[in-house]
């Protein structure tokens, strides 16, 4: 991926700082002089002025040079900005555009920036596009079950039908809740993608060694840059789980902040969501006896950063449980948090009430649930580093509402390093003529007290013959 | 070029121009889409998202004397052989089970779409569901549109809009996006590749813009 830096005119000296970038005398005023001056890059870094610059008159310049718009990264440079600073943040989208994905056509959503009247229509002014969400339907788990994306979506966006999701690009006001939610990682949108987001905070971390704390910010707000903070935006901040904040620590940051829109309120109504994450991060930093203020909505009080550990895709949706081992094996801490806002569960299996039918283990979006049967007993499994908490199967148990199945949002650092263990197991019932297993012991019990008595024949027939030798003599 | 008249045209001539792209490729046939190029590169593109594709399009547009090898590659890719065609052209083939009769009662309903719009298949070169038809349907409603437009006809216009929506939501941008993944996987000549990519990125557009347009204007 080659990155063109391109810096507005009137701001010559950051251009100095950063290695190949070049200096566009008007660029805000005519994105179009950017044409001549970037080469064959795939991608692009732009250093412009806030307010002097149309996004859709830039987005078409891109477009003009075969640069995707949707992985332009752009950083709005006010008049006497801290050089050192703003070179430190255009590293960061430097990284940050080099790890850019790509696009799909549905992943463009376009926007007017004001409601038309018809007769405008007779002068539109030209689309701004935003990115979307967009479904890869082979990776969907929804044809199992799985609607995750239904559930966190606050503009009711997502809907599931017959084993399909339907997605509404045109009520999608896109936070990213939906991407970090998915537990398949299904869901893509283009403008902030883990590895992304990863790459700028990485670079971040290693340009400042460590001395100033990252702090993810709304994309949608204009927040003043803070001393000590080195900022990366976000469509929403209720799209990052505490486990990026901690990520972040992991990594070697000196502290991680998320700006939820305490101040003004968040227009979509997810101020709760960054709070939980945040309250997530703090619990886990106390429980690994670090300081819990490394973790805030706003600067908290410096700590020392911790030594960076090595955390394979942190922001991975199935990243979360490596980050939360790493920064306990480092503390030498065991940890057992139980916290409403964790990214990881615990699913757990009550044996009076479970009939081992595994729908649970059929919906586990992760596969962190599974069934495995011997040829004699079935047994119900679970991987709790790959648990997700998306509760999932909760939805599918059919003896939910007697207390078969629960998922606690809890942080078990034992439990994490298990690996797969059994929750539940049992016999099975086998054909008394084929020999095939008909169903689980436990299944046939409860089918049994469901119809009572009165079809004690009928239960009899269930239990020793298969659906195949039923009708045989 | 900024009036939505204008854009009515572009988008009628992209609609032609993508449908006849393809049709099977002939020389002469050929020569006319390229003349058309010249016209739609003149249409500012690059207001629309799907401009990187149109320009790829025309960047590997054939050059005299690769027609044979592109006729060999429209065969394998839409004409059916033994194995079948490598990405059927045509809706149905997206939409329904091949057997039980799913797809004669399907093109006899999209049939009736069409007659409901004022147009009888009559002496059609490709099925009603081949994606050249439906393309130069969605050319026509935009030609119908932008002749409203011009002669101040708000509501006619403002209907076909709405017509044409409908029809890219229905139709359309559900199957050209299967369509296109299945010319992707055949590994075709780069020509293909770069028309299947741009009928997905202009459909897609296309619906995403209509709906826009339709949920923010006011109606007559």
């Amino acid at each position: 991926m080659t990155v063109a830096i391109v810096v507005c005119g009137d701001a010559p000296t950051i251009a100095h700082t950063v290695a190949g970038a070049t200096v566009v005398a008007g660029l805000c005023a005519d994105p179009g002089r950017v044409l001549s001056d970037v080469g064959d890059a795939d991608s692009i870094v732009l250093a412009l002025h806030p307010g002097e610059f149309q996004f859709s008159h830039l987005q078409r310049a891109l477009r003009g040079l075969d640069i995707d718009p949707l992985g332009a990264q752009i950083i709005a440079v006010e008049p006497g900005a801290d050089a050192d600073t703003v070179t430190v943040l255009l590293h960061g989208l430097i990284a940050r555009a080099s790890a850019y994905g790509g696009s799909e056509p549905e992943h463009a959503k376009p926007v007017r920036s004001r409601h038309i009247t018809r007769r405008a229509l007779l002068r539109p002014p030209v689309l701004e596009y935003m990115a979307a969400p967009m479904i890869a339907p082979d990776i969907c788990a929804a044809a199992d079950g799985c609607r995750a994306c239904v559930d966190v979506c606050p503009q009711d966006a997502y809907s599931w039908h017959s084993g399909r999701i339907i997605f509404d690009k045109d009520i999608c006001e896109p936070c990213g809740r939906c991407v970090t939610s998915c537990p398949t990682s299904a869901i893509s949108s283009p403008a902030a993608t883990p590895p992304m987001l990863e790459a700028q905070v990485r670079s971040h971390i290693a340009r400042t060694s460590g001395s100033d704390g990252i702090r993810f910010v709304c994309s949608r707000g204009e927040l003043p840059r803070e001393t000590g903070w080195i900022d990366v935006e976000v469509p929403c901040t209720a799209m990052v789980p505490g486990t990026w904040l901690l990520a972040c620590i992991a990594m070697g940051a000196r502290g991680a902040a998320l700006v939820a829109c305490v101040d003004s309120g968040c227009p979509l109504g997810l101020d709760e969501h960054a709070l939980g994450a945040i309250e997530f991060a703090r619990a886990i930093l106390t429980a690994c006896d670090l300081e819990p203020d490394m973790v805030g909505t706003r600067r908290g009080t410096p700590s020392m950063p911790i030594a960076s550990l090595d955390v394979a895709d942190p922001f991975a949706v199935n990243g979360a449980a490596s980050v939360l081992l790493a920064l306990a094996s480092a503390t030498n801490s065991l940890l057992d948090v139980v916290h409403n806002a964790s990214p990881v569960g615990v699913v757990v299996l009550d044996a009076t009430a479970c009939t081992l039918c595994a729908q649970c283990a059929t919906t586990c979006p992760t596969d962190a649930l599974q069934s495995a049967y011997d040829g004699e007993s079935i047994s119900i499994t679970l991987d709790a580093a790959a648990c997700v908490n998306c509760h999932q199967c909760l939805a599918a148990c059919p003896e939910f509402k007697r207390g078969a199945i629960a998922v606690e949002p809890r942080v078990d650092s034992d439990l994490l390093a298990t690996g797969r263990h059994t929750l539940n197991e049992g016999a099975v019932l086998m054909c008394e003529r084929c020999g095939e297993p008909i169903a689980p012991d436990t299944m046939m019990t409860r089918i049994s007290d469901l119809l009572g008595d009165e079809f004690e024949a009928t239960i009899g027939i269930l239990s020793r013959r298969c659906l195949d030798c039923r009708g045989q003599g | 070029m900024t009036e939505w008249l204008d854009e009515c045209r572009t988008r009628q001539g992209l609609y032609r121009f993508i449908g006849a792209a393809f049709r099977s490729p002939e020389s002469e046939h050929l020569d006319l889409l390229g003349a058309a190029i010249e016209f739609l590169d003149d249409r500012d593109l690059d207001r629309y998202a799907y401009s990187r594709q149109w320009r790829r399009l025309v960047s590997t547009w054939p050059a005299e004397g690769e027609e044979p090898g592109l006729a060999v590659e429209h065969v394998r890719l839409f004409a059916s052989g033994m194995k079948g065609a490598a990405a059927p052209p045509v809706e149905s083939h997206y939409r329904v089970p091949a057997r039980g009769g799913g797809v004669a009662e399907f093109v006899a309903g999209l049939q009736r779409e069409y007659r409901s719009m004022g147009l009888v298949s009559v002496g059609l070169a490709e099925a009603p569901d081949h994606v050249s038809t439906e393309f130069e349907v969605m050319s026509y409603l935009c030609g119908i549109e932008a002749e409203a437009w011009e002669s101040d006809q708000g509501r006619l216009a403002w209907e076909t809009l709405g017509l044409a929506g409908r029809f890219l939501d229905r139709h359309l941008s559900v199957w050209i996006p299967l369509f296109a993944r299945s010319i992707g996987d055949a590994q075709p000549l780069t020509f293909y590749l770069n028309l299947a990519r741009l009928a997905h990125a202009f459909v897609i557009h296309d619906a995403d813009s209509l709906r826009m347009l339709r949920r923010e204007v006011e109606s007559p």
